[in-house]
């Protein structure tokens, strides 16, 4: 059954979270270093966003809060990686790990957001602007000539060494800047659900790389793809969960469908 | 600008996913012919039910609650999604439930479910059951209602030192990421207190960390379990580490065996009584701001015999020891 609300539910998550796949890039594909720190990002935004509207802080300090903790938990996995010299993706599933104690120290199990203070409540027209500042922003930072450094720390180690700057230095920055996005969706994400739950950012991984993916079979680079990638992806979830069959299926349903929509996009660009 | 906006990637950029579209509303149209099939069914009522995981309790719920609203009437047809932990997936089952114009009553099946199902719908009738405290949701529609599950631990606490006269010490193991575990830990921290024992916590938030908990519990009588799902989960694990160690283990939620002592939600009965709510609903002979949360009756609470004497013997000797 199509319907507006379904539409509108599906648009609304999608552009929610498809700073998601944003970060993801960011980290995968320019700086190359397998970041997982997503999920904990995730969650501490949330959990940060769900703390401070519960103490009626005004929502555009909430936001910042959340960014601040996303951007947080980024530096955290760059100094594993850089000072403590830890592989990239054992960093991240450590400062995962931790965030999930972090988070729940922070914001507790579950949180009921006051629904006075949030003004603009369930309305995703702000929420849509938000985020396509922000991807705006991001895109053209990556045109800036530390974007360029940032590239270069992914492709081609020696020259920023040559360039006599630390690759490490560039590493942290892109880490800081994926995971500040992580942390606004988180916080965006809980706003629009109207609760904080400790349980929230499960999954969040799995999301953010099919829709990577799903965007990579459209577009290799940072634009608005990665949207459309996302919104590919929250499409198949709903097509998924419209099938009134044995509710056991989903997964191998929502598997067979990407594979499907990646294997036509291969057989396009032949 | 960037390259992908020159005239010819464009467009073919614009005709790939313009195919895309074109095969998923193909999709569409296949899905919707298979579900087809469905509605074809003489129904009468049609009720969606949203679970929020796969878990031997919720599962209890939801098939007390269709046995039992089959027997009274056959021609209801349920819509059943479960939404495997996933707090977005419960938003997409959240919109589908709301825009479909068939479904005259939503059940919902703990917490989660819950609170995504009532951001959504204010007009349809809401029901619920395994929710431990509706009131944090803070809910204020007048569409909701349902049965909560919770158990009163200080009876239960009273009880088991009736049983257990000599023991003035116990540990409760809780999930510091459920809110319902917390919240009755609390109660019996507070518990405790009050009556100066003396309580341990343990926290266990994964399946893996239980086993290492229970090897660190020490020189307490008994360990008490709130109702949640992951010690729900685990309680074999758990059970079974306890009697080799030889602790009395008291649960807040029904177990097979291996307990001294439990009280308790049975979830199949649960969902009975929700569907005898959800019949007269569905009939809107009464409006579900008449029916309120209400709280299941403690009514079931067993002990085991054969434990109890081997227990109290083991305390009994314990205490002579301790007197010499």
């Amino acid at each position: 059954m199509i319907s507006f609300f379904i539409l509108r539910g599906i648009l609304e998550r999608s552009i929610i979270l498809s700073l998601l796949p944003a970060s993801m890039h960011i980290t995968a594909r320019i700086i190359h270093f397998d970041d997982l720190t997503l999920e904990g990002a995730f969650g501490i935004g949330s959990g940060v966003m769900a703390l401070l509207l519960s103490h009626h802080y005004s929502l555009f300090f909430s936001l910042l809060g959340s960014i601040f903790a996303g951007a947080l938990s980024g530096l955290a996995t760059a100094i594993l990686h850089t000072k403590f010299y830890l592989n990239p993706l054992i960093s991240g599933i450590i400062t995962s790990t931790a965030l999930f104690s972090i988070t729940l120290k922070v914001a507790g199990a579950h949180i009921a957001l006051p629904i006075k203070t949030a003004f603009f409540y369930n309305d995703i027209s702000w929420i849509a602007l938000v985020v396509f500042l922000t991807f705006f922003l991001a895109y053209l930072f990556l045109k800036t000539e530390l974007g360029f450094l940032l590239y270069a720390v992914g492709d081609n180690q020696k020259l920023i060494i040559g360039l006599s700057k630390s690759p490490a230095q560039y590493q942290t920055i892109g880490l800081i800047i994926a995971n500040a996005l992580v942390g606004l969706s988180g916080a965006l994400f809980t706003y629009y659900l109207g609760y904080f739950s400790i349980w929230s950012n499960v999954g969040m991984l799995v999301v953010a790389l099919a829709s990577l993916i799903l965007a990579e079979s459209m577009s290799n680079k940072f634009n608005f793809f990665l949207m459309a990638g996302s919104l590919l992806y929250q499409i198949i979830i709903a097509i998924t969960y419209s099938f009134h069959i044995d509710q056991d299926w989903n997964k191998l349903i929502t598997a067979s469908i990407v594979v499907i929509c990646i294997f036509i996009q291969k057989i396009f660009k032949r | 600008m960037n390259k992908i906006f020159t005239h010819k990637i464009f467009t073919r950029r614009f005709f790939q996913l313009l195919f895309l579209i074109f095969f998923l509303i193909v999709f569409y149209g296949f899905h919707k012919f298979a579900n087809g099939f469905h509605a074809k069914k003489k129904t009468e009522f049609t009720v969606g039910i949203i679970k929020t995981a796969t878990h031997p309790a919720l599962n209890e719920a939801q098939k007390g609650f269709i046995d039992t609203l089959h027997t009274i009437n056959p021609h209801i047809f349920f819509i059943e999604k479960n939404a495997e932990g996933s707090v977005a997936t419960l938003q997409i089952i959240a919109d589908e439930m709301h825009s479909d114009p068939n479904i005259n009553l939503i059940y919902t099946i703990a917490t989660p479910a819950l609170a995504a199902m009532s951001q959504k719908e204010k007009i349809k009738p809401i029901i619920f059951t395994a929710v431990t405290d509706p009131t944090i949701l803070h809910l204020n529609q007048e569409n909701i209602c349902g049965i909560s599950d919770a158990v009163d631990e200080t009876y239960l606490l009273d009880k088991t030192f009736n049983l257990l006269p000599k023991s003035h010490s116990f540990a409760i193991l809780f999930n510091p990421s459920e809110i319902n575990s917390v919240l009755s830990k609390n109660r019996m921290m507070q518990y405790a207190k009050e009556h100066d024992y003396k309580a341990h916590e343990y926290a266990v938030t994964s399946p893996l960390e239980i086993k290492v908990v229970l090897e660190q519990i020490e020189s307490v009588d008994f360990v008490i379990l709130p109702a949640d799902n992951l010690l729900a989960l685990a309680i074999s694990l758990i059970t079974e580490t306890l009697k080799q160690r030889n602790i009395p283990c008291i649960s807040c939620f029904p177990v097979e065996k291996d307990v001294l002592l439990y009280a308790g939600t049975d979830y199949y009965k649960a969902g009975e009584k929700v569907a005898a709510i959800a019949i007269i609903l569905l009939k809107k002979e009464k409006k579900p701001k008449d029916f309120g949360f209400t709280k299941l009756n403690v009514d079931t609470l067993k002990y085991n015999e054969i434990l109890l004497n081997h227990f109290n013997t083991m305390q009994k000797t314990i205490h002579k020891k301790g007197a010499l």
